[in-house]
């Protein structure tokens, strides 16, 4: 296919992404957003780039997206608030020590940075840190982003089309806005995150909802992006709701922290037991955050599908359409990766990875 | 878990004598002040026979003070969850009154952010808590009654007023002395103000439109009709009348407008066991939050003879708060320079504002109201410039601490 039109849907990082790299490679594009943006799941989110090994698939594409962020990062770090603070994982026992000396193989195998810390080590990187942890694991390539500006930035790289509006039906080349308009074009690029099913109602994404809360400004208090490792498997393997001490340090000096996932909730106000109950894990982790103010909680939603990996290349059944969502909470990180598998599938040129675990095919029945 | 039959949030006038009233009625009552005594930003400080008996009311085994406190959450079951500089706790109420008084607005105009800039009431407090303003010279400027007995506080401790600037036209002025008329009380203060300010000039119709000096304020620039002059002093107060403290209204979902809690005329919110009195209501000064004090603990307890005695007395102080709104409520504003600095916590300028496609843009794209404030003082403001609309209330609704958050996961899930 030469490139032509495309519309994208969603102003999302992953959407402005795919914007900023199909424009890099000649595409025409037009970007409908219905709020403003870098808004959605990247304002709510961490704004963290990390490389996560709960699948080969999973490792291979934050890998990518990783060595793409710090590139993008590193030549423009004030815009991107770009710091590459890297992450430690905190093991809270023997086994879990075990776990971190298995993963430090496999980042090696995938070209990245890993080191093993001991307890001396870890506390060494994070005094804060309670006592009587067994150690860790490092991962130094990885990196924090203000990824709402880092979205705008990337949109406005693209001269394209903005228009604000709501896109109420995709139909075979082209969309309808809520205002009536039809917008023509010959590929439609989804990237609603968890909204995608309003438009597609038959894929398979479920919202997930999240609370963060930020400081006040603490220069210091933390070096690293610092989490339990019982975090990938609290967070993306559990279907029940689930707490998981993940702090990051901000280029303000400010604390943002989190987690904790609830499935299938669909209203934004913040649950306060839910809030408590993420606190309250992070605290036991990290002892000193009991006394730092808080200015300001959130809650957001991730696009969660039931593989853990997202959805990137044509639709199987809806000719002209393609998919660019369910990242879950690692949009920031892979909406790079995710942007140039995407305009490689489009452009048919050889693509950085492999694209087929993240084909969207593998959840729809072959006709 | 601590009980009442009422919680007050704020110690104010309207929240003291609610307070005293409901406790003399036989019911347990917790008043929550974020200040370290009773008294509101009126009586801050101020111990005089005037107000020593509403004071010492409090003095009631039926009374709770929770002072330096905090209100960080409004939870479902009629609990709150409140913060103090030592710990937290979570309170629980069978009625509400929402006594959350009022604050200046302030809004930006070139030079503001210069030390030995504040706001009217600001400059008030700063001298209450000791700051020497002997001989000092003070531009007091911007609009809203709080400006005459500030200045005669001001002049009262030494300092010298080189003028007040007023941004509202004399007729529309006098057309609100006029309705101080059926206010006997008002009158004679009014009257005391003019004899303690003989010699001060006054300048009606008078627009502040730069502060001038380079690290500290040496003067200001002011726009009457078509001229400009520049006047010298060492402090500029400047404030833009008062806005109500609506945010503890709208967390616990109660309808407001910008002005106030929309309530019936028995003080009820639209929130069941919800009530609101005083500046909460729309702005009507000390004798109306008094008023509506008394007559929420007759509603409460149901002292029919109360109530309509009161009632009455509210709404005849009401009809003067109609007329502070009419008069004092719509502050203009100046044109900004593109440098002047718009939300103070984050350093966000006019410049990188006034382009912004909405609230949520200039949040997202330039931390405008991420800082410290949350909004609390350039939301108003970015509301007045650009228009922007106010943001959803969540918790926690002031700083608090993470443990004080934390405490939040003690909370049944299933109490509704």
């Amino acid at each position: 296919m030469s490139p032509s039109d495309v519309i994208i849907i969603g102003g999302g990082i992953v959407g402005c992404a795919c914007a900023h790299r199909l424009a890099e490679t000649g595409w025409r594009v037009t970007l409908v957003e219905r709020d403003t943006i870098g808004s959605g799941a990247t304002a709510a989110g961490m704004g963290q780039i990390v490389a996560l090994d709960d699948s080969p698939a999973e490792l291979v594409l934050t890998a990518d997206s990783q060595r793409r962020w710090h590139t993008l990062g590193q030549a423009n770090p004030l815009i991107h608030e770009y710091t590459p603070c890297g992450t430690v994982w905190v093991a809270s026992d023997d086994e879990e020590l075990t776990l971190a000396a298995a993963k430090v193989s496999s980042y090696h195998a995938a070209g990245l940075h890993a080191e093993l810390l001991d307890a001396a080590a870890l506390y060494r990187h994070e005094p804060n840190l309670r006592p009587g942890l067994p150690g860790g694991l490092r991962i130094a390539g990885d990196a924090v982003v203000y990824s709402s500006r880092s979205a705008a930035w990337l949109w406005e790289q693209t001269g394209g089309t903005l228009i604000h509006d709501e896109v109420t039906a995709i139909q075979s080349g082209g969309v309808t806005l809520a205002n009536g308009r039809q917008l023509r074009a010959d590929v439609v690029v989804l990237a609603t995150g968890s909204r995608a099913r309003e438009l597609v109602p038959t894929l398979p994404i479920r919202p997930k909802k999240g609370h963060l809360v930020i400081t006040d400004r603490y220069p210091g208090f933390i070096h690293h992006q610092v989490a339990e490792m019982g975090y990938a498997k609290n967070a993306h393997l559990a279907d029940v709701d689930s707490v998981a001490f993940n702090i990051q340090p901000r280029a303000t000096g400010q604390i943002l922290i989190g987690s904790c996932r609830q499935y299938d909730i669909h209203t934004p106000e913040v649950d306060p037991h839910m809030l408590g109950r993420m606190l309250q894990r992070c605290i036991d982790f990290m002892p000193g955050l009991a006394t730092l103010s808080t200015l300001r909680v959130w809650t957001g939603y991730r696009a969660a599908t039931p593989d853990g990996l997202p959805l990137i290349g044509p639709h199987p059944h809806i000719p002209g359409l393609w998919l660019a969502t369910g990242h879950e909470g690692l949009g920031i990180t892979t909406s790079l990766g995710t942007a140039d598998l995407l305009a490689a599938l489009l452009n048919h040129t050889s693509p950085a990875i492999n694209p087929s675990p993240y084909l969207p095919e593998r959840f729809f029945p072959a006709h | 878990m601590q009980s009442y039959d009422v919680i007050i949030i704020g110690a104010g006038p309207a929240g003291m004598h609610a307070a005293h009233a409901l406790a003399s009625r036989g019911q347990h009552v917790a008043l929550i002040d974020d200040n370290p005594a009773a008294g509101g930003q009126i009586w801050r400080g101020v111990n005089n026979k005037s107000i020593q008996p509403a004071r010492a009311a409090l003095e009631s085994p039926h009374i709770t003070t929770y002072y330096q406190t905090r209100v960080i959450a409004t939870l479902a079951s009629q609990q709150l969850l409140v913060e103090n500089p030592r710990d937290a706790h979570l309170l629980h109420y069978r009625h509400l009154i929402i006594a959350s008084g009022a604050r200046e607005l302030l809004l930006p105009v070139a030079g503001w952010t210069l030390p030995g800039v504040t706001g009217i009431g600001g400059l008030q407090a700063l001298v209450k808590a000791g700051m020497p303003i002997a001989n000092k010279r003070v531009v007091i400027a911007g609009t809203g009654p709080l400006i005459w007995p500030v200045a005669v506080f001001l002049r009262m401790h030494g300092a010298h007023i080189v003028a007040i600037a007023e941004q509202q036209s004399l007729p529309r002025l006098v057309r609100f002395g006029l309705h101080l008329a059926r206010y006997p009380r008002k009158i004679w203060q009014a009257v005391g103000y003019a004899a303690q300010l003989i010699g001060v000039p006054f300048m009606a119709d008078s627009h502040v439109i730069a502060i001038t000096g380079t690290t500290q304020s040496t003067g200001v620039r002011i726009q009457r009709g078509d001229h400009q002059f520049q006047l010298t002093c060492d402090y500029v107060a400047i404030g833009h009348h008062l806005v109500p403290n609506l945010d503890i209204a709208q967390s616990l979902g109660c309808d407001t407008t910008p002005a106030a809690v929309t309530t019936t005329g028995l003080l009820a919110t639209t929130i069941p066991h919800v009530y609101a009195i005083g500046e909460a209501r729309g702005i009507g000064g000390l004798d109306c939050a008094i008023a509506e004090g008394h007559l929420v603990a007759a509603v409460i307890c149901r002292d029919t003879s109360a109530i309509t005695q009161w009632q009455q007395r509210v709404a005849h102080e009401r009809q003067l708060a109609t007329a502070i709104a009419a008069t004092f409520a719509t502050p203009a504003t100046t044109p900004l320079a593109d440098d002047t600095i718009v939300c103070r916590c984050e350093d966000v300028t006019h410049a990188q504002l006034q382009h912004a496609r909405d609230w949520r843009t200039a949040k997202l794209q330039q931390r405008c109201g991420m800082g410290p404030c949350q909004g609390r003082i350039c939301g108003a403001a970015t509301q007045h410039l650009y228009g922007w609309g106010p943001d959803a209330v969540r918790p926690p609704l002031r700083p608090a601490r993470v443990a004080t958050l934390a405490l939040l996961q003690t909370i049944s899930t299933d109490v509704e």
